[in-house]
């Protein structure tokens, strides 16, 4: 007996040292990564058996090396971490939403666990709950767009456009110059310069709004020789943008113009 | 009773070697661009289907030691038929090329970057341009080349057998090329090089030049590294941890720069979610940025200041 007992006191303390040895480094990994900086991506749509969830809204952080998915018709939003090809269930309470609308995960937001994700073609297929998921590629933009409709569909607009800052002097000689101006900018969600580009214009529209300068946004697909708008103006390359004064082509936006657009805009129309 | 051969002209001996002494020197100068990165030019070959019977590396490595052979001929004085008359076959496929080139590139069959890349990456050229100056540069030297050729030429078999002795140096360097540090020498991205300078194509009515200042413009500010790699690059995957690692610390921004397509992206992240941006850049803008997969580069305010063959060493010693 006593032997027995001796033995039993010898494992206890081994059985709990391996215990701790498992245990210790997943709570230090759980505790460890560093679940923020999610922000509104606008690469995917969210499809829940079969129907598109309209409210649903797609964050990726590149620290967390995560995706996150809120959506009313979800039970829980979802994280899902491609390194450990998880899928799992995040408590409400445990999203700190910012004000400028990115989301810091508060320590330990997991609840549950679902099955793992796999990738088929260009979707992502996960379940939650038993319902069937699956994020799909976003549609690009067509169409003319006014600059809330880009915004909503590419978040990454937004954010590009709150960090660039156009020349002030520039700006004003835009806002008080006397000539109406037609502003058209041909771009695609899809092209990677356009996502660099663009927010740059529409942040110059932003602040030129009130003046005599008429900025109008038209989306193209990734193949857009077919599209009327683009054939009209001879469209070859995005973004491309067409500067009308007084009814009069003055010129096009293209290239390293892009740099800078508002310098490049006020020397075309001579503001 | 022989009479002598009427001696030519003195001027038109001179002409006559200044040709040869030129023309060889385009050849070679031709032959040292293609010799830094043999295998862009086997990528040309390939893609010109001029790879029959040996495979397009065979073939770059039989081109750029002909064109050594025949240039330093000419500029050693050679101009014997044996030496002008594959010059002028030489000159005369660089020609078709090019104007095959140009011809697609007006019936609008390929873009301009379609060019000839008989001066490797260190001239780029658009298929007009490349015709109309090889048209000028190589026709005009080997024509004239012909004028006079000498009857006798002092030291011959010397300057055969320096031909001999270079050429085959030259097999060596083609074989031994990739594997030596010259990508700054061979490519346009070398430490100083500002990225408003690196571009692809050119303002017209058909197309608009674009530089790496537009696709990527964080990189104008603060310090970076990017990898040039397509995703599928076995170095890139198995460096993934480290680069994770890397970027998740307070050293310099990483980006990967590729022109893998957008499911290849969209792949890759569902697989390594990488803590760090894939910014898409054509091919025609990094394809003259390295001669292997991956090399990386660190930006500093928008200037290059190091390159690297492969991954960067030590991402961590540039912490702050």
């Amino acid at each position: 007996m006593d032997k027995k007992f001796q033995k039993t006191a010898l494992r206890a303390p081994l059985l709990l040292l391996a215990i701790a040895l498992i245990a210790v480094p997943t709570l230090f990994a759980q505790a460890g990564a560093r679940m923020n900086g999610f922000l509104p991506t606008g690469d995917y749509l969210l499809e829940l058996d079969g129907a598109m969830v309209d409210d649903a809204k797609i964050y990726r952080s590149s620290v967390a090396q995560a995706v996150l998915i809120v959506a009313s018709e979800l039970p829980a939003p979802v994280l899902i971490r491609p390194r450990v090809r998880s899928v799992e269930k995040v408590s409400l309470l445990k999203m700190d939403e910012k004000a400028d609308g990115s989301i810091d995960l508060l320590p330990n937001p997991v609840y549950a666990a679902e099955q793992g994700f796999s990738v088929d073609g260009s979707d992502v297929v996960f379940s939650v709950e038993g319902h069937d998921a699956r994020l799909k590629p976003k549609p690009a933009l067509a169409g003319f767009q006014p600059p809330a409709a880009i915004f909503d569909h590419s978040p990454e607009y937004q954010q590009r456009a709150g960090f660039y800052s156009p020349s002030d002097a520039v700006v004003q000689a835009l806002r008080s110059q006397p000539k109406a101006v037609r502003v058209q900018i041909f771009f695609g969600t899809w092209c990677p310069a356009c996502g660099q580009m663009v927010p740059r214009i529409l942040k110059v529209a932003e602040q030129t709004r009130g003046s005599k300068i008429e900025f109008a946004f038209y989306g193209l697909e990734r193949e857009f020789s077919g599209d009327s708008e683009a054939k009209k103006l001879g469209i070859k390359s995005v973004p491309t943008g067409v500067i009308w004064v007084d009814g009069v082509e003055v010129g096009r936006l293209t290239g390293n113009d892009w740099r800078n657009p508002e310098s490049a805009l006020r020397d075309l129309i001579g503001a | 009773m022989t009479t002598q051969p009427a001696e030519p002209p003195r001027w038109r001996a001179w002409i006559g070697t200044a040709a040869g002494v030129i023309l060889g020197a385009v050849l070679l100068f031709a032959a040292w661009a293609k010799a830094l990165d043999p295998a862009s030019f086997a990528e040309l070959i390939e893609s010109e289907g001029l790879a029959i019977g040996l495979s397009a590396s065979a073939w770059s490595v039989v081109m750029i030691v002909a064109e050594v052979a025949l240039g330093l001929a000419l500029v050693l004085g050679l101009r014997r038929l044996w030496v002008l008359l594959p010059s002028a076959a030489m000159v005369g496929l660089f020609v078709f090329l090019n104007g095959r080139a140009y011809w697609r590139f007006a019936q609008g069959i390929v873009d301009e970057e379609a060019s000839c890349g008989c001066f490797g990456n260190l001239l780029s050229r658009t298929p007009a341009e490349a015709f109309w100056q090889d048209l000028a540069m190589l026709v005009p030297p080997l024509l004239l080349a012909f004028l006079a050729r000498p009857g006798r030429i002092s030291k011959e078999r010397l300057r055969i057998a320096v031909v001999v002795a270079v050429s085959l140096a030259a097999v060596l360097f083609v074989w031994k090329a990739p594997e030596l540090p010259l990508d700054d020498l061979a490519t346009r991205l070398k430490p100083g090089v500002e990225i408003t300078d690196i571009c692809a194509g050119r303002d017209s009515e058909e197309t608009v030049r674009v530089c790496l200042d537009i696709l990527m413009p964080q990189l104008q500010v603060g310090r970076h590294i990017v990898v040039i790699a397509s995703l599928d690059n076995e170095e890139l995957r198995s460096g993934m941890e480290a680069l994770s690692e890397a970027a998740l610390g307070d050293g310099p921004t990483i980006w990967i720069a590729t022109d893998s397509l957008e499911e290849e992206r969209q792949a890759f992240f569902w697989e390594w979610a990488p803590p760090f941006e894939i910014r898409e850049v054509p091919l025609a803008m990094i394809r003259p940025l390295y001669r292997r997969q991956p090399r990386s580069f660190r930006v500093e305010s928008g200037v290059v200041i190091e390159t690297w063959a492969g991954l960067p060493p030590g991402v961590s010693e540039y912490d702050d």
